[in-house]
């Protein structure tokens, strides 16, 4: 539902060059969903536990790999022994999902995986104890993506709910998936009625995070007082009168104002 | 906001101010969209770490308070001239952004967003597309 082509295109160059690449990213920003993509593309091998036996079972099994007794019972020697001679022929992708921890055996075995196949890690952060050649940072997405995908989901075009609905993700796809279920699931037992503002305005404060605390440094009754302020003080001391254009059209703009919050007052209430 | 917002209310505003050299208007002009480079989109694209600063802070951060203005403005400070219309672009910029229902932290690190008239704007709008037009023309009447 996401749009990466960009960032599919570079892993596609990262695998052709046979570069370990890793997806860098906050919870919930895609890594797991381009990752098993590229499983579907590349008939990768998607790993999600990184220990040395499940990584090794895991390509063994991808690989299709003939032995006579289950690759569950065969030893790490083993599993190595099958895996390595088979990787050495072709270029294999291997995935692997939250990378943050690597133990120094892992990244040994990386070590010696990297000089056949590529690799390409997801992480909220990056490892200490293995480097990746490349780094891919995956951003947050913008407005009007994050409301595309929110109709998506949703069904509903209302820009009133849609821009809640990207302001309150942040631009994370996932928190997006989680509100517009949250708010298909409220539609449906009848806690939230569409016609409704305060309702739906009430069930979207209830969302962290919470919206900043916005303070008004120049409010619009203001502009008044300083504006009929500096008519009365040209008018009294330096006695001008003339009533020019600019005034005219000062004027006219502070009446206008007064009307409309006159007419917004009214339907507030 | 749009980017032809920030350069014509910047332009305008040094106009009003009586700034008429084509140096200082320009410099108001670039100055005006420095602190949009934290996002990867529009003028940001120049950036090569926007990426990085929209993934880590987000739009709207660091890059629209009063300490980044002073900061960014500072090596003009030796030509005074200069140096205002390089801060005239950067609060022109900021005072457009304050018109904007989030607002802006202006006082960063307090996390408190500062709007304007109770921030009435929704960016790319047609309230925004009327100060465009408005800008559009003041700038053409003065000139």
């Amino acid at each position: 539902m996401v749009n990466r082509t960009n960032e599919l295109e570079l892993i596609k160059k990262s695998i052709e060059k046979r570069k370990s690449i890793i997806l860098l990213g906050q919870k919930g920003i895609g890594k797991t969903y381009l990752l098993k993509s590229i499983e579907l593309n590349f008939k990768a091998c998607y790993i999600e536990h990184l220990t040395v036996k499940n990584i090794l079972e895991k390509i063994a099994a991808n690989l299709k790999v003939h032995s006579r007794i289950s690759l569950r019972y065969l030893n790490i020697e083993e599993l190595s022994e099958l895996v390595m001679p088979i990787l050495k022929k072709r270029n294999k992708v291997i995935l692997l999902d939250n990378c943050e921890s690597i133990s120094k055996p892992v990244a040994r075995l990386l070590e010696k995986l990297c000089e056949h196949s590529t690799i390409i890690a997801a992480a909220e952060r990056k490892p200490w104890s293995f480097r990746f050649r490349e780094e891919l940072m995956l951003i947050p997405l913008d407005r009007n993506s994050s409301k595309e995908l929110a109709v998506k989901l949703i069904n509903l075009r209302d820009n009133f709910i849609l821009d809640l609905i990207a302001t309150k993700s942040l631009g994370n796809p996932g928190k997006i998936c989680e509100i517009c279920r949250d708010f298909s699931l409220a539609i449906d037992n009848f806690e939230l009625d569409l016609l409704d503002k305060n309702s739906i305005i009430k069930f979207f404060l209830g969302i962290k995070p919470h919206f900043p605390t916005r303070i008004n440094i120049f409010p619009i009754w203001l502009l008044f007082v300083i504006g009929f302020g500096l008519l009365i003080v040209k008018y009294f001391f330096y006695s001008e009168s003339d009533w020019n254009t600019g005034y005219m059209i000062a004027a006219m703009g502070y009446t206008s104002l007064i009307i409309y919050r006159l007419i917004n007052d009214k339907r507030r209430r | 906001m749009l980017t032809i917002t920030h350069v014509l209310t910047s332009i305008l505003a040094a106009k009003l101010l009586g700034f008429d050299s084509i140096w200082s208007l320009a410099i108001t002009a670039i100055f005006a969209l420095i602190p949009d480079l934290d996002q990867p989109v529009g003028i940001g694209k120049l950036n090569p770490f926007s990426r990085y600063i929209y993934a880590k802070f987000g739009h709207r951060n660091i890059t629209h308070s009063l300490i980044f203005a002073l900061l960014i403005t500072s090596f003009l400070a030796i030509n005074q001239t200069l140096w205002i219309s390089a801060l005239i672009g950067i609060l022109s910029h900021f005072a457009s952004d304050m018109l904007t229902y989030t607002g802006i932290p202006l006082l960063w690190p307090i996390k408190k967003n500062f709007v304007i008239f109770n921030g009435p704007l929704l960016t790319g709008s047609w309230h925004e597309m009327l100060i465009i037009f408005a800008s559009a023309l003041g700038v053409i009447l003065i000139w």
